[in-house]
């Protein structure tokens, strides 16, 4: 059990680390077309195990957004995403769930859960997340095309960069 | 109490999440200089917005004494024009300058279908007005104050039997006075013009000045058309009047400061 969280949290501290060393630093614009930013952090909290409390949950995307702010020079805009995204998890699960229902002790791995819901469990989260994003960095719907472009555009390459990572990094158990 | 813990414990993520929300919102907008600027500009729009319609509303109420106020402007300013005009006319006398004073009123009640009508002024004695006194309009004389109680003043028209307000051509010499003939409250009779005046269709009938009434060269209509009465030595001149005087809702009282001097004069010689 131990083990568990120890690794959860090394795998947070990695992901946080590649989040604002790497990923902030990489430059996708083509032109003048700036609008592919790539998020490998929102898997903090998708990935966190089915029993954690929403509480708890809520109060941690809080913590990761405002880490990821404080590297993003904006403060605010990630943590309300990640909190969003918290809030919405339980509804994907409901919405994604499975007929024999839920292992409590269930983690959300490729084994255990399969391709296919690992992918759409991930698609729909990242989605939530990259429309609030942006829309709060915007912080206005005049900007509307703008979301739109920078959401779709952001939400393909950020969903290859986690696909390649999960491959990689495959939660066991 | 544990119906409101259950409701705690159930609904307590969604309650923290709008906490939590709301505490990303307010560091947003405190520390980015860009969501900052459009929080502003927007709230600032929004409060704007408010603020404009609510002036709207607020304006609208007041729509009543932004009107009396402009009459009172209006009343001033014509007061200035009539007595330049006078000045003018006799530049030697300084006490001529403030001759004539004007005030605002409107019209309470009128007639002006019956033979002899009258019309009520809603202001009085208290504010001013003495029997006597000359009324006119925007667009031409109306009547002259014959009754007046405290708040009130009732106003022989224009448009009575009995009514006579000594007129003249603008711009020429020749005057007469105004009767109506009880028909048309849209034209008065001119009589007492003399048939050797240079009259055509189309000049200006204008107030003569010859009474304390009225200052001169208030407009009161236009000739029409113009026949010698029969055996007579005078014209009879049909006007057409400038005024409305069914529409008319608001006139203007005109003071006199000479007329007791003029009027001592007169009973005087009589």
């Amino acid at each position: 059990m131990n083990r568990i969280d120890l690794r959860t949290i090394l795998r947070s501290l990695i992901v946080l680390v590649i989040q604002v060393v790497l990923l902030k630093r990489i430059d996708l614009s083509i032109g003048s077309f700036n609008y592919i930013h790539l998020f490998l952090y929102p898997t903090l909290i998708m990935f966190l195990p089915i029993k954690t409390p929403r509480v708890l949950l809520l109060i941690l995307a809080l913590a990761f957004g405002l880490v990821i702010d404080v590297f993003y020079d904006s403060i605010g805009v990630h943590a309300s995403a990640l909190v969003f995204m918290a809030y919405s998890k339980k509804f994907v699960l409901q919405l994604l769930e499975p007929v024999e229902g839920y292992n409590v002790d269930q983690s959300l791995s490729f084994n255990k859960m399969g391709f296919l819901w690992v992918i759409s469990f991930t698609a729909i989260l990242l989605f939530l997340h990259l429309a609030w994003y942006f829309s709060v960095e915007a912080f206005s719907f005049v900007y509307f095309k703008d979301i739109i472009f920078r959401t779709l555009s952001s939400f393909v390459a950020s969903f290859v960069l986690i696909a390649l990572f999960l491959l990689i990094y495959n939660p066991k158990n | 109490m544990r119906n409101l813990l259950l409701f705690i414990v159930k609904y307590g993520p969604f309650f923290l999440f709008i906490l939590l929300e709301i505490l990303c919102f307010t560091l947003i907008v405190k520390f980015n200089q860009k969501q900052k600027s459009i929080f502003l500009n927007s709230s600032n729009l929004f409060v704007g917005y408010i603020n404009e319609k609510t002036s709207d509303a607020g304006s609208f109420l007041n729509l009543k004494d932004e009107n009396e106020a402009l009459r009172r402007e209006n009343a001033k300013l014509l007061q200035k024009i009539i007595n330049s005009n006078i000045s003018k006319a006799s530049s030697s006398l300084d006490t001529i300058d403030k001759s004539f004073t004007i005030m605002a009123s409107n019209i309470c009640s009128k007639t002006i279908n019956l033979r002899n009508n009258f019309f009520t002024l809603c202001k009085g004695s208290n504010e001013g007005i003495q029997k006597g006194m000359g009324v006119i309009g925007n667009r031409g004389v109306f009547g002259i104050v014959s009754e007046v109680s405290e708040n009130y003043a009732q106003v022989l028209s224009i448009l009575h039997s009995q009514s006579r307000i000594s007129v003249a051509l603008k711009n020429k010499t020749h005057h007469g006075y105004i009767n109506w003939d009880t028909s048309d409250p849209r034209y008065v009779t001119a009589f007492a013009i003399r048939k050797y005046a240079d009259i055509a269709i189309g000049d200006t009938i204008v107030t003569s000045g010859y009474s304390t009434i009225f200052p001169k060269n208030i407009d009161v209509g236009v000739v029409e058309s113009f026949k010698v009465e029969s055996g007579g030595e005078t014209f009879l001149t049909r006007v057409k009047l400038f005024e409305d005087y069914n529409s008319a809702k608001e006139v203007y009282v005109i003071n006199s400061q000479l007329k007791t001097e003029f009027d001592s004069l007169n009973y005087t010689n009589e």
